[in-house]
């Protein structure tokens, strides 16, 4: 607030002649009806005039003031700062401004936003300040309280990313993100060591953008190996920029693993099959073969008593006959000689043949286009699922008639066996009706998959697919 | 006097069948293989009048010996002698060659009428196998 200069006109000399002291007057009255601090000094900067704000606000008079000084007002903190300004600018007689704490009259520190102004006389001379000091302490503690805030939030976002980079750099995993050139923004230590680069090396490397989203498998040939790396990638905006945010991970072990199990399934099967075959190879030849010498002996010593033979004699070959009869079949049961000798279709059709005469089961065999042979492994697991899914439809589908379906492409070959039976629910598999995970088990021995798909009263349908690739 | 050559993995077998044709007048056995490789050579070499063959033995199987006698020795005729009577083994051996086919367990007379039949020029069939239904294996 400023004391302009007053210079009386001539006319008001004459008639109202203002005196310095009426004015001093008008300005007290002013300034005590003023809500916030108000002071005035004289050129050498001693407190001159204090508005009744000041006095109240600090629980001083004019007196104490003049005699005590304003600079115990002042927190010790401030008080430096605060004098040197007030004392630059009266040398210099210049505005100052300054914020600092004082007491007030109820022992409390608020904040006043200080701001004088030099005044001169008429004749211009230097007469001192007149400064204002409003408190400002709510808006100061705001300020402060923000700051406060500011800085906790800053801390928390430095230990996020703290946090963050340690994971990323951590992690097994590896990251890149690419724009849409496909140069490399940013990629974590184990990406790098995937590609086999430093992380200077991968920055800005153009790796190009991944085929497409989501999960994806790449072969990356890195030093004379080949390696399957598993993505999965999202689109992403990277500082502002549009590019993608790709995750990988070396499978090559995983995928090795896996070979190495469906390789161990086949060794498996074939080793179970195997033996099953010398069984049934042993049944033939040496049990087969013997009755078979029996049977000439028996023929032989016939002729030697003639046509009055024993009936004794008689009851012997019969019993042989039988005897031969049940080698012959389990023979065949565990060595399908069929299958290996002739293939699926003529091992099926042989089967469902005898099926049918023995169960009263007419199965519909359907193959398109007429299947050829295949590996060893795939054929005795498509009979043997076969012949269990045709057992389960005699033991309990409790129908006359079965389809069954067989045809390949390519890559697999694919096997429906159809009932409209009694059907069952597939997860009390583990009870009854057995079979279903023992076809299962086959299936997923030599990488192939086998569904149920059976509802009580809606029949069964079984779906089966075997690779026919990497045999 | 027609010879024959018998070819089975199983010695006992090879035992009773030479026994049994030794009865036979005019029927001589002039070899004995047990396994394909040795049928087809021994065959080849002797030049017999028949081959008596089981369908399984080791190195090559029946099938196979008989087509390849039909080719290397097309005189000689031959005769399976095996315990299947599989319609699928039937067709196989007849469409290699075979002229007969005798089911084990009926191999006593079974044979000496199979080796009649050939040698007259006919083809033989033990009698459950003759025609399309194999009751074989009854239940």
């Amino acid at each position: 607030m400023l004391v302009s200069k007053y210079k009386p006109s001539k006319r008001s000399k004459n008639k109202i002649a203002l005196k310095p002291k009426e004015t001093e007057d008008r300005f007290r009255i002013m300034a005590d009806g003023i809500s916030f601090i108000i002071w005035v000094t004289d050129p050498d900067g001693r407190i001159k005039f204090v508005n009744r704000t000041y006095c109240e606000f600090f629980g001083i008079t004019l007196e104490e003031v003049q005699e005590f000084g304003w600079h115990p007002l002042l927190h010790p903190k401030d008080s430096e700062a605060y004098i040197g300004d007030y004392k630059k600018a009266l040398q210099e007689r210049k505005p100052f401004h300054v914020e600092a704490r004082v007491r007030r009259a109820d022992g409390e520190w608020r904040w006043i936003d200080s701001s004088a102004e030099p005044f001169f006389s008429q004749s211009g001379e230097f007469s001192g300040m007149v400064g204002s000091s409003p408190d400002i302490t709510e808006r100061k503690e705001m300020e402060l309280r923000i700051q406060r805030l500011l800085e906790k939030r800053s801390k928390q976002l430095q230990d996020y990313q703290t946090n963050f980079a340690l994971l990323v750099n951590t992690m097994a995993e590896g990251i890149v993100v690419v724009d849409n050139n496909g140069c490399v923004l940013f990629g974590n230590p184990a990406a790098s060591a995937i590609f086999n680069l430093t992380q200077n090396e991968l920055a800005g490397y153009h790796l190009g953008i991944p085929a497409s989203l989501g999960i994806t498998e790449i072969e990356l040939p890195i030093e004379r190996q080949i390696n399957t790396i598993e993505l999965n990638s999202v689109e992403v905006i990277w500082h502002g920029q549009q590019g993608y945010l790709v995750t990988l991970r070396d499978i090559t072990r995983r995928k090795r693993a896996e070979q190495m199990v469906t390789m161990l399934s086949h060794r498996l099967v074939e080793s179970q099959e195997k033996e099953r075959q010398e069984i049934g190879h042993e049944l033939h030849d040496e049990v087969g073969g013997s009755l078979t010498a029996v049977k000439m002996a028996l023929g032989r010593a016939k002729r030697k008593l003639g046509h009055n033979s024993d009936l004794e004699l008689k009851r012997i070959e019969d019993i042989v006959d039988e005897t031969m009869d049940t080698v012959s079949t389990l023979s065949q049961n565990m060595r399908p000689d069929i299958l290996s000798d002739f293939g699926l279709t003529e091992a099926l059709e042989w089967y469902f043949e005898r099926y049918t005469r023995r169960t009263g089961i007419n199965v519909h065999f359907k193959q398109k286009p007429a299947i050829k042979r295949y590996a060893g492994t795939i054929e005795t697991t498509a009979y043997r699922i076969i012949q269990e899914a045709l057992t389960n439809v005699a033991r309990y589908a409790g129908v006359k008639e079965v389809t069954m379906g067989v045809h390949d492409d390519s890559e697999k070959l694919y096997i429906q066996i159809e009932d409209r039976g009694r059907g069952f629910v597939p997860q009390k598999v583990g009870e009854a009706p057995g079979g279903i995970s023992g076809m299962q088990d086959r299936a997923f021995l030599v990488g192939g998959e086998l569904i149920v798909d059976s509802s009580p009263g809606k029949g069964t349908r079984i779906s089966c697919e075997l690779p026919l690739i990497g045999h | 006097m027609v010879k024959i050559v018998l070819a089975d993995d199983h010695a006992l077998v090879r035992e009773y069948v030479k026994d049994w044709l030794k009865e036979e007048p005019g029927l001589k056995v002039v070899g004995e293989a047990s396994d394909g490789v040795e049928a087809v050579e021994l065959t080849t070499r002797l030049k017999p009048d028949i081959l008596v063959t089981d369908l399984k033995m080791p190195h090559l199987n029946g099938i196979e010996v008989t087509k390849r006698i039909r080719q290397l020795s097309p005189d000689t005729h031959v005769i399976v002698l095996s315990l299947y009577g599989d319609k699928v083994y039937v067709d196989a051996a007849l469409k290699a060659g075979a002229r007969a086919y005798v089911l084990k367990k009926l191999s006593s007379d079974g044979l000496t009428d199979a080796i009649n039949a050939v040698i007259a020029g006919e083809k033989y069939l033990s009698p459950p196998i003759s025609g399309n239904t194999t009751d074989f294996f009854d239940s």
